[in-house]
């Protein structure tokens, strides 16, 4: 269960940052 | 005597009245000393107290029992609480109107953001931006980027949580779940962060690294106890 909660944190973590980038991709490039 | 009793009818659907409740579509009876000043009275203060009841149970349970509010959600138990869906809602909209006043304490810092910008085109895209808007001051700038910044957030996260539940449903691939059950899981979870981020608020004001830093510890923690409590011991 440490793995795994290890493992979801890091996807967790690679997802918002994926969706960070494209806000401010959004607000400033677009 | 009540319009739907001498018809056996309920007013709402149509289906045949058994007790006070209509058992297909759960339609009160109607009386129409309902509209009585005195007991639509208490009818209000009765709506708010009940809501008040359920707003409070809920938070509690999902601040001190990690998981407990979804196990108990998937155990069938929904009345005592709010539902994830709305309960997500209302946290979301609440952290992101508390924190459109407190833009540099916010999920998203245009000013941190530049801090860890390895590639050197935060800067020139930022340049180009508020030369656009007419070279507005830096604050006033920075703090329009982080408004927009945080609008798009708030949309994207609420997205996020469907992918989240998809992550979820391959790791517990060996529980059988629905779906649906990791994403009320999943809605927890976020619901949690919104909460704990609210209450964290004059700490990311006071010291950011150290609220991030104490945020990312209960995120951990809180993951692990609600993922054991929803999920059992085993992956």
């Amino acid at each position: 269960m440490a793995l795994a909660t290890v493992a979801l944190y890091a996807a967790f973590s690679a997802i918002f940052g994926i969706f960070a980038l494209l806000a401010i991709y959004q607000v400033l490039l677009a | 005597m009540p319009v739907e009793q001498k018809n056996k009818r309920c007013a709402s659907c149509g289906e045949a009245l058994v007790g006070i409740y209509c058992y297909d579509c759960g339609e009160k009876i109607h009386h129409r000393h309902e509209f009585a000043l005195a007991h639509y009275s208490r009818e209000i203060i009765y709506q708010i107290t009940h809501i008040d009841a359920k707003i409070f149970k809920t938070l509690q349970l999902l601040v001190t029992r990690p998981g407990r509010l979804t196990a108990e959600y998937l155990l069938g138990r929904k009345k005592p609480y709010i539902r994830p869906i709305r309960l997500y809602l209302a946290l979301s909209m609440l952290y992101f109107f508390s924190f459109s006043f407190f833009d540099k304490a916010a999920l998203l810092d245009i000013r941190l953001l530049l801090k860890f910008d390895f590639t050197g085109r935060l800067l020139p895209a930022l340049q180009a931006k508020q030369q656009l808007l007419g070279g507005l001051a830096d604050e006033l700038f920075y703090r329009s980027i982080n408004q927009q910044l945080n609008n798009k957030i708030s949309l994207l996260l609420f997205l996020a949580i469907f992918i989240y539940a998809f992550v979820f449903k391959v790791i517990f691939v060996a529980k059988k779940r629905y779906y649906v059950e990791h994403l009320i899981f999943c809605l927890h979870l976020m619901s949690f962060s919104f909460l704990r981020d609210m209450l964290f608020l004059p700490l990311y004001l006071l010291h950011k690294p150290a609220g991030f830093g104490l945020a990312l510890a209960t995120t951990v923690v809180y993951l692990f106890l609600s993922m054991k409590r929803v999920y059992g011991a085993r992956v």
